[in-house]
């Protein structure tokens, strides 16, 4: 079935609108929402990755961030209709903004992996956005927490892991040793488990160890400041 | 790519939860500095929007 283009001038207003709101997870998904809409009928469907899905899986607003990362293709039919809506496209092509507002989109990438699972979310407009699931957004905060040491993928891999569901776990002991973090993920784990025995929490120092600990176990060549090089 | 759903209205039942068992597992941390760097294009957009700088972070 072909789905046929929006109205983009009722879309427009719409983001005009949506954009200025206070709730920061309204607001984004919202605003992917309407990107979807003009997407979907080139078969391109956005999908939020990054800080923002840590902070909705999460709940925390310690993790709050106000860029939003989304995976997707922008072929230039689609830039064209995102040009359409009102953003400005920065001269590195990667980052879109929402003049008049506090959005701002970054496109980093076009693929998720192959075994990713995504949430739809149904909003209060009626249309839907996507998000990365919280097995996802963990497994990508162990990969930088292991490749880092910061403390800020260190915090949101303690807190995801805390919410996840029965379910949710199996999937992450199925898909932590095909994407490299096992060894981190078991880290954290004893990590939470003496934070939940009344241990102090780590300093960043403490964190950068643990994580350096678990680079070497996986990657015995390997170390920070490689991961630095390449960053 | 497997999909799920959940509405925005389940996702708010469900915060309240989520975020205690956050603050549990986070005790006795301070809230996060931002380390990664990011694109200057980003940090420009991020101070002119009022981000607290430890959300910001360095530059590249």
């Amino acid at each position: 079935m072909t789905e046929t283009m929006p109205d983009i001038t009722a879309l427009r207003a719409e983001l005009a609108t949506v954009a200025c709101g206070s709730n920061v997870i309204d607001r984004t998904l919202e605003v992917v929402s309407i990107v979807e809409a003009v997407s979907s009928p080139l078969g391109i469907h956005p999908v939020v990755v990054g800080g923002i899905a840590a902070y909705f899986w999460t709940a925390t607003d310690e993790f709050m961030t106000y860029d939003i990362d989304v995976v997707m293709d922008v072929p230039d039919e689609l830039a064209n209709k995102l040009a359409e809506l009102g953003f400005d496209r920065s001269p590195d092509g990667r980052h879109w903004f929402l003049e008049g507002s506090d959005v701002f989109l970054e496109a980093p990438s076009s693929r998720l992996d192959a075994d990713a699972v995504v949430t739809e979310i149904t909003l209060g407009s009626g249309r839907t956005a996507r998000i990365v699931s919280r097995v996802d957004i963990l497994i990508d905060r162990l990969d930088e927490f292991q490749a880092t040491g910061h403390e800020v993928p260190a915090q949101q891999a303690l807190a995801l892991l805390a919410g996840l569901q029965v379910d949710e776990t199996e999937n992450l002991e199925e898909r932590a040793s095909i994407h490299g973090v096992a060894t981190i993920l078991k880290a954290v784990r004893e990590l939470a488990d003496a934070i939940k025995a009344g241990g102090a929490p780590p300093n960043s120092g403490e964190l950068h160890e643990i994580a350096e600990a678990a680079l070497q176990s996986d990657y015995p060549s390997s170390s920070h400041e490689d991961q630095d090089a390449h960053n | 790519m497997k999909t799920k759903t959940l509405t925005i209205d389940e996702w708010r039942r469900e915060a309240p939860e989520l975020r205690a068992k956050s603050e549990r597992a986070l005790t006795g941390f301070k809230p996060p500095r931002r380390e990664k760097p990011r694109d200057p294009v980003e940090v420009e957009f991020l101070r002119r929007i009022g981000t607290p700088e430890r959300l910001i972070g360095p530059s590249k």
